[in-house]
């Protein structure tokens, strides 16, 4: 578990201090905030003063830093949870999005809660980890078959919204899906048999060696295809094969009595 | 309905607290189950039935049917320069903001406000940008920065820092492009 939590939060404090001023949006003019939803304040605890705010985000960082070098790691995740579930929704309020999953920091936010409640040995909080990090690949599946049907993996479709990225200029390359039937076949089936795949995934090492590299590749081929970046991606780390508890209780024993 | 979606979340952090201060006591377990059965009703209830309870989620992100894509349409917001040119809006001038969300901004919200709040909102933006670049709108981790989830063009930094006087606000189509709104003081 020490090294999921080192790695949801390094994950996590890339993304902080990526955007240093995040807690500025507070001040930012009534015309940003327009577009919010009512009692969203409420839902986050947007309830301070812009200067608590920036000692919070502050906080914020020294929590992910002690959970990553392990001071006082339970009450560090803990407390990083929390403060990730209060600010990660900040910018996307403006734009009614319905919710905060661009931001990469959603598996976070669960991870770093079980982190912080997890025995040393146990073995159940990671799998509730991969989980959260496998649930948005298998809801989002969910989501695209209650909206549009089978048909959103299509080849159709997907050759659609590489021409919808096209337009945008979000991609060069997009060429190469439109063109290819095949190519855009191969995306929407595969895409559908990862994102359920890993659900599978977090359960089985066999499944997880299959399909974790595969969505890993997804994720890499989507950025010049279409210019989508999963900003969550580093998380696939968490179905790496990490040594039970008993195996390593066993090792060390092999190595005393060698 | 925010304070329910608050509590989903607070009563699993409570849960999470509980099982790791009860960790080496009897009750300990029960609640250790009880994390786990929380966490999997909640995650399914978000999930399957496609309720809003972040972080527990249904992503719905990306799910419609891309086969009317004829029909997008995206905005753009450029800087008017002092010497008459524009450019796209740099992405230091909105920082923190993403130049996806700003966009998204635009459509949501800024075409639909009213002319004085237009302006005053313009304004805001046209200052910022002639701000000189600071901490608080510079990544410290550069180029390795964590990225708009969305790829878009235009320049990181503003070239020339007061040379800014207005903006102008695109409006994207499959066929082109029509301004539907400048600022300019």
């Amino acid at each position: 578990m020490t090294f999921i939590r080192r790695l949801l939060a390094l994950h996590a404090l890339w993304v902080v201090i990526s955007l240093p001023s995040l807690p500025a949006l507070f001040t930012w003019p009534a015309e940003f905030w327009s577009g919010a939803r009512s009692n969203v304040a409420l839902r986050y605890l947007w309830v301070f003063p812009a200067s608590v705010e920036w000692i919070l985000y502050v906080t914020l960082v020294v929590a992910l830093i002690l959970a990553i070098i392990g001071i006082a790691p339970r009450a560090a995740s803990v407390s990083a949870a929390l403060l990730l579930y209060h600010f990660t929704p900040l910018e996307d309020v403006w734009i009614g999005s319905p919710g905060p999953y661009m931001r990469g920091l959603t598996a976070d936010v669960l991870g770093m809660c079980l982190a912080g409640c997890a025995p040393a040995k146990a073995t159940w909080p990671i799998l509730l980890v991969r989980l959260s990090v496998a649930f948005p690949y298998f809801f989002s599946t969910i989501a695209k078959l209650y909206t549009t049907g089978p048909e959103w993996f299509a080849g159709s479709n997907v050759r659609d919204m590489a021409l919808i990225f096209q337009a945008v200029g979000s991609t060069s390359f997009a060429d190469l899906v439109i063109r290819s039937p095949l190519l855009a076949w191969t995306i929407g089936v595969g895409w559908f048999a990862v994102s359920v795949g890993m659900l599978a995934a977090s359960f089985s090492r066999r499944v997880a060696a299959l399909v974790v590299p595969a969505a890993a590749v997804a994720h890499l081929a989507a950025i010049p295809l279409f210019g989508v970046i999963w900003i969550a991606a580093p998380l696939l780390l968490v179905f790496l094969p990490l040594p039970q508890p008993s195996e390593t209780e066993n090792s060390s024993a092999q190595r005393q009595s060698a | 309905m925010s304070l329910i979606r608050l509590g989903v979340f607070v009563v699993f952090a409570a849960l999470c607290i509980g099982a790791a201060a009860m960790a080496d006591r009897p009750r300990g377990r029960l609640l250790r189950w009880l994390v786990t059965t929380y966490f999997l009703v909640a995650s399914a209830a978000a999930g399957l039935a496609q309720r809003d309870l972040w972080p527990f989620s249904g992503y719905p992100v990306i799910a419609e049917s891309s086969s009317r894509w004829r029909e997008a349409v995206w905005y753009s917001m450029f800087t008017i320069e002092s010497g008459g040119g524009e450019s796209p809006l740099a992405a230091d001038a909105i920082a923190p903001l993403r130049r996806s969300v700003l966009e998204k901004w635009i459509e949501r919200t800024f075409v639909h406000l009213p002319e004085q709040q237009k302006r005053r909102a313009a304004s805001w933006i046209v200052a910022r940008a002639n701000q000189p670049a600071t901490w608080t709108n510079v990544s410290p981790l550069g180029p390795l920065s964590a990225p708009d989830w969305l790829v878009r063009p235009g320049p990181a930094r503003a070239t020339a820092r007061g040379m800014v006087v207005g903006i102008r606000v695109y409006e994207y189509r499959v066929g082109g492009r029509s301004m539907v709104y400048e600022y300019k003081p």
